[in-house]
């Protein structure tokens, strides 16, 4: 009897502790159940606040003094929004900022529950980006073109922030098909000597503007250089010979240098070409001078720009085995690159540009650059007052960023 | 006596087998409301990403968005059960959402045009918490509401 | 017999999950309301009457529950000159709430430490309150449940977003 008595005590005990042994992980197991989604929620709502500051952040990006402004407008937001959570948010938060960008990392931490014993607090960390803002670019253009015989159009298109064209959606600006010389064709736009014209353009995120230049020589006159076989250029018709059709060519300002060109053979009868280093030498304007390397040489002579031959005899600054590289347009006068920041960036980001104005002139290149007989120059000519080499296309660029009809901001993380 | 032993003995089993099975029940549910949460989450954050892309005048088909909502789902969502339903009218008050989402009959598509109202409802029927306890627990869905930019002129 | 005081406790817990898991998904609703009503009141310059009842029935779209009550309001606040930032006292034009609910500002602003807000600038707030019953309610867990969202957002075109009133 007492035997069994024992072991009746015995298996109660043995009940006791098996109630023990599974209590605890199951109030463990609740408690981290409760506690991990008190933390999601927790991170859920600080990342909602996180991105409603960094966007009011990124609306503040045009603004001159952006870098003192941005931090404050988020740490405000920050401090509103998060005012509800039952917790400490660390403020003032990381913000980090950059011209088209605001990074905002903050963290909270609530007091924990269940788990209360173990772990003490709950901590969270989230991060938002927002970029912006994105823009619209106005341009204000003037047709010019004194080139009667070239048809000269003119499209802007964007390049996106890994450098890559995207002509998809360009826009043409104008061309140079005058209705006071031609009559109009219908169907295509056009516009009038010196009238200006606005357009505008959409620009994403990071994307730069950049111009195409469509040329097609003898594409307004019949009968003008139809033989046009390279981009320098083409021959005058011989007598008797028939015209061909005319050749186009296209240039891209986002391609720098701008024009790379292989200059294919010509006739060697009549064809002395390119620049002798006598002839530069007359030709540079003392202290006007802006060239770097005989292959993107771009100097000014006399308020015309001067660009390089490739034709030019063995120890001119042309001759540099039939490759050229030449730049063809002009930005505020001078001639063109591709500098952030530099008042002559032919490729500027909207921000970069920051409200100034780029006045931009193109040498469309139609024409050669020696014609029989003489040394340098000839319709598209470099040198001589009164002609205008790069007035092919003109017209200046604006950038409207705020408070511009599309003040886009857009979360990117 | 002997007969009583036995009795608490299998008393006690049957005991723990109901609570292991409450137990077992809860750990279920606790791993079946971590998904649902990150997949209520998940395409809370997946339709405000792909809705941008209306909101800016891009074209985009039914079927792009639901790839486009699947691709920024952080591998949660599958395709073959997200439904989409975009409305659009001049103003929002023109515009009835759709009473069922998952009903999976032909959803209607129309992104309108510049400046358009935009009602977007995106479900998803492929969590399992959602669907057999539908009753208490609502749907995966989201829905969002915008105006397209106006047009560039 | 001690088990059988658990067994109730961890079916409670079951309910409280499922509970829970409805819960979070009305808060996502009530926020996704807030932010779209925010985003488009900051793409205007300036709101009339008929367009924040349009935009509240957008909100009221998103939130897209039929059970429980659902309001939405918005208010322009426009901050003093420097130095004193944000101030719940401050605010230009207070939105027609829909369908009556006011907003409680002075549980969400503060002023800010450090530093300050350009003065006249302005923000939009934004709040979406609901309450929902809840699906499976034994005590201790409440029947129903308030959720509240409050949405801060900066307007897009113009230093202040005008509105009629």
């Amino acid at each position: 009897m007492s035997i069994i008595r024992c072991l009746g005590r015995d298996r109660r005990g043995a009940v006791a502790l098996m109630t023990a042994i599974t209590t605890l992980p199951l109030v463990l197991f609740a408690g981290v159940a409760i506690d991990c989604a008190r933390q999601i929620e927790l991170y859920r709502s600080m990342q909602n606040s996180a991105d409603a500051a960094a966007l009011a952040g990124a609306t503040l990006l045009s603004e001159a003094n952006y870098a003192d402004d941005v931090p404050v407008l988020v740490n405000a937001y920050l401090k509103a929004s998060t005012a509800g959570v039952n917790g400490t948010v660390t403020l003032p938060a990381t913000v980090a900022v950059t011209a088209d960008s605001v990074t905002v990392t903050v963290s909270a931490s609530i007091p924990s529950t269940l788990l209360s014993l173990l772990v003490p607090r709950l901590p969270t960390s989230v991060t938002a980006v927002a970029g912006g803002p994105e823009a619209t670019i106005t341009i204000s253009a003037t047709p010019n073109g004194t080139n009667a015989g070239d048809l000269n159009t003119l499209y802007v298109y964007a390049v996106k922030p890994d450098g890559t064209r995207d002509v998809s959606d360009k826009t043409i600006l104008f061309n140079n098909n005058s209705c006071f010389l031609q009559a109009c064709v219908p169907g295509v736009q056009v516009f009038n000597k010196g009238q200006t014209y606005s357009v505008q353009f959409a620009l994403g995120l990071g994307e730069r503007i950049a111009f195409e230049l469509d040329n097609v020589t003898g594409g307004r006159s019949s009968s003008y250089y139809q033989n046009s076989p390279n981009t320098y250029g083409s021959m005058p018709l011989s007598a008797g010979q028939a015209a061909s059709a005319a050749a186009a060519n296209v240039y891209y300002s986002s391609d720098y240098p701008a024009t790379l060109e292989t200059v294919p053979a010509r006739p060697a009868a009549g064809r002395s070409g390119g620049y002798s280093a006598a002839n530069q030498a007359a030709m540079v304007n003392a202290g006007n001078v802006n060239f770097d390397s005989a292959a993107t040489a771009c100097y000014v002579y006399q308020g015309t720009v001067v660009p390089v031959s490739v034709n030019g005899p063995p120890g001119s600054i042309g001759h540099i085995g039939g490759l050229a590289q030449q730049q063809n347009v002009l930005v505020n006068g001078h001639c063109a690159d591709v500098t952030p920041g530099s008042s002559y960036n032919i490729d500027p980001t909207c921000l970069e540009l920051n409200g100034e104005t780029l006045n931009i002139n193109w040498n469309d290149m139609g024409n050669p650059i020696a014609v029989q007989g003489s040394t340098v120059g000839d319709s598209d000519r470099y040198i001589a007052s009164g002609y205008n080499t790069f007035s092919d296309m003109s017209y200046s660029v604006s950038c409207t960023v705020d408070p511009g009809p599309f003040l886009r901001v857009v979360l990117t993380q | 006596m002997t007969g009583l032993i036995v009795d608490r003995r299998g008393v006690a089993a049957l005991e723990f087998a109901i609570v292991g099975g409450t137990f077992f029940l809860l750990l279920l549910l606790v791993i079946q409301f971590g998904l649902y949460y990150l997949q209520v989450t998940a395409l809370d954050l997946a339709v405000q990403k792909a809705s941008r892309q209306i909101l800016i005048n891009q074209a985009v088909t039914q079927t792009q968005f639901v790839t486009n909502i699947q691709a920024d789902s952080f591998g949660l969502l599958q395709s073959q059960t997200i439904h989409v339903a975009v409305q659009s009218a001049a103003s929002f008050g023109a515009i009835t959402p759709v009473a069922n989402i998952a009903a999976g009959a032909s959803l209607p598509y129309d992104t309108g045009t510049y400046g358009s109202a935009v009602l977007i409802q995106v479900g998803y029927t492929g969590n399992a918490l959602a669907n057999l306890l539908s009753q208490f627990v609502p749907g995966v869905s989201s829905t969002i509401a915008f105006q397209r930019e106006p047009s560039p002129q | 017999m001690e088990f059988g005081l658990i067994a109730p406790v961890l079916l409670l817990l079951c309910f409280a999950i499922v509970d829970f898991a409805a819960a979070v998904r009305v808060q996502i609703g009530v926020d996704q309301a807030a932010r779209a009503v925010a985003n488009l009141i900051v793409q205007q310059s300036a709101v009339t009457t008929a367009q924040l009842d349009d935009f509240y029935i957008a909100g009221r779209d998103c939130y897209a529950f039929n059970s429980g009550t659902f309001s939405i309001s918005a208010a322009s606040v426009t901050f003093p000159p420097a130095p004193s930032g944000w101030d719940a006292a401050d605010y230009s034009g207070h939105f027609a709430p829909s369908p009556g609910n006011l907003l409680t500002l002075s549980a969400g602003l503060a002023a800010s430490s450090g530093g300050s807000v350009v003065g006249g600038d302005s923000t939009i707030v934004v709040q979406a309150r609901s309450t929902f019953a809840i699906p499976l309610a034994f005590w201790p867990i409440p029947s129903s449940l308030t959720f509240t969202s409050t949405e801060f957002a900066r307007p897009r075109l113009s230093f202040v977003v005008t509105a009629p009133n």
